[in-house]
């Protein structure tokens, strides 16, 4: 949730007038703001006895950012539904031994992967070494979006994919074929999940 | 922990790319398998021209509006080898016309109408009838 202006004004001058932050909450409490509110509004303010008050960093946003994330992610995401096709194809080459519907899958998802594997590694060892010199690049929004959303898709196709292997084996479908499809599945999804929540969690331990 | 898990991305996605080659081969496998459907193809156009002239292309309304279009004999050579199709019959009941394949590709279609037959690398299209009267089937 974003501080108001008129909020964030107030807190910085009280705090310039000397008041305290048990003053200030009170003051803002009984006003009427709530007191999630309140305590951003104090948070976005270091506790130092420093005068002028100093703002705590805040999250970023550029267009920059925008550009090499989305960039990162879509590739990312294409590259996870391209390997999960591969290994799919693969599986029912070798379950089938027949090659006859599987090729062309095969090749498509090999082209995109033989495309977007260098192109995502290179964009993530490029910001990774932007972030080691810079930390303060952990603090992009759109970077911290696009790790929760991919976060959540993950974990959502984890959760689907726990379903089917329950349902198909209610409905008696459960075949060796499908537990290695979903196998792969979670494995993709699970894997993109742990390294971005690394990556999260890192990002917050700054 | 995050090396380990790019170390193993680039482990897994090289791993199948080297099982996808090895499951559908390189350009040239690819261009061979392209070479295999266009002879596929060439079989069943030439096999729908020489059941309409089994048939003779009669008065009856029904083959004359099946065999539209076959008035012109197809090419009955192989596009890549210049080497022509074999074609047995159509004599009576029977009618096969066989090409030489370069890969075991279709050999995996056995039903439908786009099924072949094959001995060693060479495929065909067979149709039968039980009566020369009939019409011509799918084998």
């Amino acid at each position: 949730m974003a501080v108001s202006k008129e909020l964030s004004r107030f807190t910085r001058d009280a705090l310039v007038a000397g008041k305290t932050r048990g003053q200030i909450s009170q003051a803002l409490t009984t006003s009427g703001w709530a007191a999630s509110e309140v305590r951003e509004a104090l948070d976005a303010w270091a506790e130092t006895p420093f005068s002028p008050p100093i703002p705590r960093p805040q999250t970023t946003l550029s267009a920059r950012d925008f550009f090499v994330y989305t960039l990162t992610f879509g590739v990312m995401i294409f590259g996870a539904v391209c390997v999960v096709q591969l290994f799919h194809a693969l599986i029912d080459v070798w379950m089938n031994d027949s090659q006859y519907r599987a090729s062309s899958r095969i090749r498509w998802a090999m082209a995109v992967l033989i495309v977007t594997t260098p192109v995502f590694i290179w964009l993530t060892f490029r910001e990774r070494a932007k972030l080691a010199a810079d930390p303060a690049l952990y603090r992009s929004a759109i970077r911290k979006w696009l790790i929760y959303l991919t976060l959540l898709a993950s974990a959502a196709v984890l959760l689907g994919d726990l379903i089917a292997v329950v349902y198909a084996f209610l409905s008696g479908d459960f075949t060796v074929q499908f537990l290695l499809k979903a196998l792969v599945v979670a494995v993709v999804a699970g894997f993109i999940f742990v390294y971005y929540l690394g990556d999260i969690r890192k990002g917050d331990a700054l | 922990m995050n090396r380990l898990l790019l170390a193993l991305l680039i482990a897994g996605v090289g791993a199948g790319l080297i099982a996808g080659f090895m499951a559908v081969g390189g350009p040239g496998y690819a261009r061979k398998e392209r070479n295999d459907e266009t002879r596929a193809s060439d079989l069943r156009i030439l096999g729908a021209y020489y059941r309409c002239q089994g048939d003779g292309f009669h008065d009856d309304s029904t083959v004359v509006e099946r065999c539209s279009g076959q008035g012109r004999k197809p090419d009955p050579v192989d596009p890549v080898t210049g080497a022509a199709y074999v074609v047995i019959g159509p004599t009576g009941t029977r009618l096969e016309i066989c090409a030489e394949f370069e890969t075991r590709k279709l050999m995996g279609r056995t039903s439908g109408l786009s099924a072949l037959f094959f001995d060693g690398q060479t495929g065909c299209v067979r149709y039968a009838r039980k009566d020369p009267t009939d019409s011509w089937v799918l084998q």
